[in-house]
């Protein structure tokens, strides 16, 4: 039985591979910020210190967030298939790409120096993300 | 050679014999005594390693440096002793804190240190010719990485200019600017790599950029070229690294995008942290800093009409066709209403509120009828 989508139990595999594949995070270099992932309605809230994933948690306050990543159920299912098909996001299904022109998937946030967060940490959120590529995942 | 010793060592009976004197074995050992502080320094991450935060104590530390250090001008590091009677002096002509000094400076450089990456081996090249693409769509993201690549060798002389021109005592500002400069050599050295991989190779240089870049580097202080170059030019082309992302032919440039935008943005982060630190440590300069802008903006303005405009049309709407242009000219007019607003958000974090009613981006987008799309925009 694979890990449903959305649930915290898919955030706690992503974390869980920060530390298994610690190379590949280590290579990225340091990356300090705590994050939103809103799917739907439902928020999570996703820590980074040093080099890899510290907490993962359902619910918690945006507004004390560097940013949030909001998107409906359907479009990040989309992105987690396409990272599951092709070893990591395609063309279209980056998080740059999904977030930049469009509003497909929104970046909220209250502070600029939150938001330039999320630029300055872009290769190791992408890659925190197609770490999905790895897990068993239900997305229907 | 233009600096001379004032003895010539050789000649110097006294040198001689204290020389022969040490030979015997006849040490003055009074160095071993010199005074300074000696502190516990620990890691407080042990992950993270031993960082410029962990050795911010005491005399070593930079949260008591104050405003303007007196003491050193030559090489003798913050917390050494030294002899200001028989020192070099090297002058520095940035001795404030509040000429060179952000926020979270001694993060940004750790972080620069940490995420560095390498333009030969970490984009994958080989998977270029993999992905097929339009020539005139090739041709356009030629045109942008020689606009990119002018843009970067400027930024890699800014920080290199003012690096030996600032007080030893900030080592953590020149450690962050020095970083700067390899950054910004790695993106002019990817950025080349780029245009020559894809077949087209170099496009036309541009003289609107080469006359904006031209005024970053000429700048009067650091504090302007930083205003400039780090706050404005930097996010500007922060949105434009976004927005190549978004429109990359391949994912060989997607990953190229992904890494130098990392990059950008730290320097745009400093940027605003040191504007921060004028405003809220030297008021007085705000007026001098409005009026670097004003011309800042002004050459910004120059980039709406140039072959870099029209190349980004033509890649937005992946192609020449009449619909191609079109749909292209409505993304690459979100991407200029993005970078004017982020800048306003910058400023607006900085302190720097009153920079808005002022700036020239505002009647810009009213003549070009861009004004009213974005709510967000101040009216």
């Amino acid at each position: 039985m694979g890990i449903p989508f959305p649930s915290l139990a898919f955030f706690q595999a992503l974390q869980q591979r920060t530390k298994d594949d610690a190379a590949a995070f280590e290579k990225l270099g340091y990356c300090d910020t705590t994050f939103g992932v809103r799917v739907g309605d439902e928020l999570f809230r996703v820590a980074f210190e040093v080099y890899e994933c510290v907490e993962v948690a359902a619910g918690g306050n945006a507004a004390e967030l560097d940013f949030v990543l909001s998107a409906p159920v359907a479009l990040w299912r989309e992105m987690l298939a396409s990272i599951q098909a092709h070893g990591g996001a395609d063309g279209a299904h980056t998080i740059n790409t999904l977030t930049h022109v469009g509003d497909v998937m929104k970046v909220e946030y209250e502070d600029p120096e939150g938001h330039d967060r999320f630029y300055r940490f872009m290769a190791t959120i992408q890659a925190f993300f197609d770490e999905a590529r790895t897990l068993d995942l239900e997305l229907d | 050679m233009s600096y001379y010793g004032s003895t010539e060592y050789l000649a110097n009976d006294d040198f001689v014999l204290r020389m022969k004197d040490i030979r015997k074995g006849n040490l003055d050992l009074g160095w071993l005594d010199v005074g300074t502080e000696q502190i516990e320094v620990n890691a407080a991450n042990p992950k993270r390693g031993l960082t410029y935060l962990d050795l911010n104590q005491g005399s070593y530390g930079y949260d008591e440096l104050p405003e303007m250090p007196r003491g050193p001008r030559g090489s003798a590091p913050r917390g050494a002793a030294y002899d200001v009677a028989n020192q070099a002096d090297l002058g520095p002509e940035l001795n404030l804190k509040s000429d060179v000094w952000a926020y979270k400076v001694a993060s940004f450089y750790e972080e620069a240190v940490s995420r560095q990456w390498d333009a030969t081996t970490d984009v994958p090249w080989g998977d270029l010719a993999k992905h097929e693409r339009p020539q005139e769509v090739e041709i356009a993201f030629a045109q942008l990485c020689t606009f990119f690549t002018e843009v970067e060798m400027i930024a890699t002389d800014l920080p290199a200019k003012w690096c030996w021109r600032m007080n030893n005592q900030f080592h953590e500002v020149k450690g962050f600017i020095a970083s700067q400069a390899i950054d910004e050599a790695r993106h002019a050295e990817v950025f080349r790599k780029r245009a020559l991989a894809g077949g087209v190779g170099l496009m036309r240089a541009l003289p609107q950029a080469e006359h904006s870049l031209k005024a970053i580097l000429d700048s009067d202080t650091y504090s302007e070229a930083s205003a400039f170059m780090h706050l404005l030019a930097e996010g500007n082309i922060l949105t434009m690294f976004r927005f190549s992302e978004f429109i990359s032919p391949t994912p060989v440039d997607k990953r190229m995008f992904q890494l130098v935008m990392q990059d950008e943005a730290r320097h745009v982060s400093y940027g605003m942290q040191h504007l921060k630190w004028i405003l809220d440590n030297a008021p007085e300069r705000r007026e001098q800093l409005h009026a670097a802008l004003d011309e800042a903006e002004n050459f910004s303005l120059s980039q709406f009409d140039s072959a870099l405009f029209e190349a980004m049309i033509v890649l937005a709407g992946k192609g020449t066709s009449p619909a191609q242009i079109q749909k292209g000219i409505e993304i690459v007019g979100t991407l200029q209403l993005k970078q004017i607003e982020e800048y306003f958000q910058r400023l607006r974090r900085a302190g720097f509120e009153d920079r808005i009613e002022r700036s020239k981006f505002r009647p810009l987008l009213a003549m070009v009828s861009l004004a009213n799309q974005d709510p967000k925009l101040p009216s």
